[in-house]
């Protein structure tokens, strides 16, 4: 059976795309990602065109980063104000994103562009992840060193004027710090269709230096407000949110969210940051390897 | 699955065929008993069936052609180790959607010039190219297009047969794929005698969204913001609805 997407305009199994939803979800509910980094490159692969496919996941990621920003928030783990600076930056990285898209788009370099972001990011962040997943896991349990940490003490940050005082997070720090943080969340959700949080959350934790239980809830808060902005720009400025497509993942996604929640509980958290890892890794090799193969078709067509 | 029919009435006897072409002049008569396809939520393609009559003896094409578009054809090259995009080429005039069906080969029907000017077969079409390349170039570019245009099922891998249910009474099928484009379809029926046409009937097909999918379509494009706002209020209240209903005794 296959299912017919309005604006899309191309049809679709609901199955594979309900499967896709709940795999994502599922990743959200062990790992505490969004799950984007998947569902976006495998949404173009279904011949998803990838303006709608970035489009659509911005719309899907308001559904999952609202129901974590009310978990934190009802046990007091968001900085609203911390979120509040993160999201100017934000915006103007959503603006920018948004405008680059297209920009790539025109000059048919999207499909060069985008795997190579994500090989990039992807790559890097799953290396990190995994080298200090072993190596704590090595040390048995103690998280706490990482490559990351020698940042927090780095004077340059320290020397950024416009600070600002953040009571919650018992922070002192320059503004810019967290603009910039939120600058390149709102890049992230544009161009590439991911929330961005496996980005964010290290940052927020040894650059700004705040205390590890506020930093998810945080951060879920400021992609929440992102992509709901995010969702709003591409739907009016690119008409590229389609919300049957988005309803699907929605409602595999919440299915997921349940398995992984299960899941998590019986896995050790130091295991799981491993597998996280090593996922990652292998989504970066397997979009990185159409990079360097000789495709089979040379040629791709698109309209103007 | 839609299935309709192009008919040209059952009803109307050869004779009576004659009596009106003593009057119009007409030897060839196409008529469209459903001239629209529907695509609605579940849409998975649809079988397009014509019928005819023609009253002279004479080879036949039928020609379905979709609105044009331009397309940009872009060939992928190895650059600093990777697979990227380096040249493209525009052509201007691609139809969405072609398709053909012929009585005898395209060869028989007439010569080449006469084919180009008909827009017969894919090697007739002239897609409108504007860059200054060379031949070879601009061919291999085609070549590539009405490839990709193959396997995604817009354009014909083979004509499809004219089938002649008897000497004058003609039906040919076509099928048009789930991701077919919208718009107004023009379906050509030419009539040849000796490499000339004699007569020709053309027909329209509407392509469009229709019911609780075309509704959102002209949401999503008619009140954009309003849109937005809908599929974010959607993702917000299931995404809290979940969270109500599953996390509650959890925390």
């Amino acid at each position: 059976m296959l299912m017919y997407l309005p604006i899309a305009e191309m049809a679709v199994s609901p199955g594979t795309i309900l499967m896709l939803g709940v795999l994502v979800g599922c990743l959200s509910g062990i790992f505490g990602v969004g799950g984007g980094f998947l569902a976006t490159p495998f949404l173009m692969f279904m011949g998803v065109p990838p303006a709608i496919a970035v489009g659509t996941q911005a719309n899907q990621l308001v559904s999952t980063s609202i129901s974590g920003v009310l978990g934190y928030w009802r046990q007091g783990q968001v900085d609203v104000k911390l979120a509040g600076v993160m999201l100017c930056g934000s915006l103007v990285g959503t603006l920018i994103g948004t405008i680059l898209f297209r920009l790539l788009q025109y000059i048919g370099q999207i499909n060069l562009v985008i795997p190579i972001l994500y090989v990039a990011l992807l790559g890097v962040m799953g290396g990190l992840m995994l080298f200090e997943g072993i190596r704590t896991a090595l040390r048995r349990g103690i998280a706490s060193d990482s490559i990351l940490r020698p940042w927090h003490d780095r004077g340059f940050f320290k020397s950024l004027p416009y600070k600002i005082s953040f009571p919650r997070s018992q922070l002192h720090i320059s503004a810019l710090l967290p603009v910039g943080i939120g600058f390149l969340g709102g890049l992230l959700v544009a161009v590439m269709g991911i929330g961005g949080g496996f980005l964010m959350v290290p940052l927020m934790i040894y650059v700004l230096g705040m205390p590890t239980l506020l930093v998810a809830g945080t951060s879920l808060l400021q992609i929440l407000v992102t992509t709901i902005i995010a969702t709003m720009l591409h739907a009016t400025a690119n008409n590229t949110v389609d919300i049957v497509l988005a309803a699907l993942l929605i409602a595999g996604g919440i299915i997921g969210v349940e398995i992984g929640v299960r899941i998590g509980r019986r896995l050790n958290a130091v295991y799981a940051r491993i597998v996280l890892a090593l996922l990652l890794l292998a989504v970066a090799f397997q979009i990185g390897l159409g990079l360097f193969i000789e495709p089979s078709e040379l040629y791709e067509t698109s309209l103007r | 699955m839609i299935r309709f029919f192009l008919i040209v009435c059952l009803l109307l006897a050869p004779s009576v065929v004659m009596a009106q072409t003593a009057v119009t002049g007409r030897s060839l008569s196409v008529n469209l008993a459903a001239d629209h396809v529907d695509i609605s939520l579940g849409f998975n393609g649809a079988d397009l069936s014509l019928f005819g009559v023609k009253n002279k003896p004479g080879d036949m094409a039928i020609i379905v052609r979709g609105p044009e578009q331009t397309v940009v054809v872009r060939r992928k090259n190895k650059a600093l180790g990777i697979w990227m995009n380096t040249r493209s080429v525009e052509f201007l005039n691609v139809p969405v959607y072609y398709d053909l069906a012929v009585s005898v080969p395209e060869n028989e029907l007439a010569p080449m010039d006469i084919l180009k000017k008909n827009r017969i077969g894919l090697d007739a079409l002239d897609l409108g190219v504007e860059k200054n390349e060379n031949e070879e170039t601009l061919d291999n570019f085609r070549e590539a297009l009405i490839r990709n245009q193959q396997e995604g099922g817009h354009f014909p891998l083979t004509p499809k047969p004219v089938t002649f249910i008897s000497d004058d009474f003609f039906r040919a099928d076509f099928h048009v794929p789930a991701d077919v484009p919208t718009g107004t379809y023009l379906i050509e029926t030419i009539l040849f005698q000796n490499g000339k046409v004699i007569d020709r009937r053309e027909t329209r097909l509407r392509v469009a969204q229709v019911g609780f999918s075309a509704r959102l379509y002209r949401f999503a494009y008619d009140s954009s913001f309003v849109y937005g706002l809908a599929a974010v209020f959607m993702a917000m209240l299931s995404g809290a609805g979940a969270h109500l209903l599953f996390r509650r005794h959890a925390l």
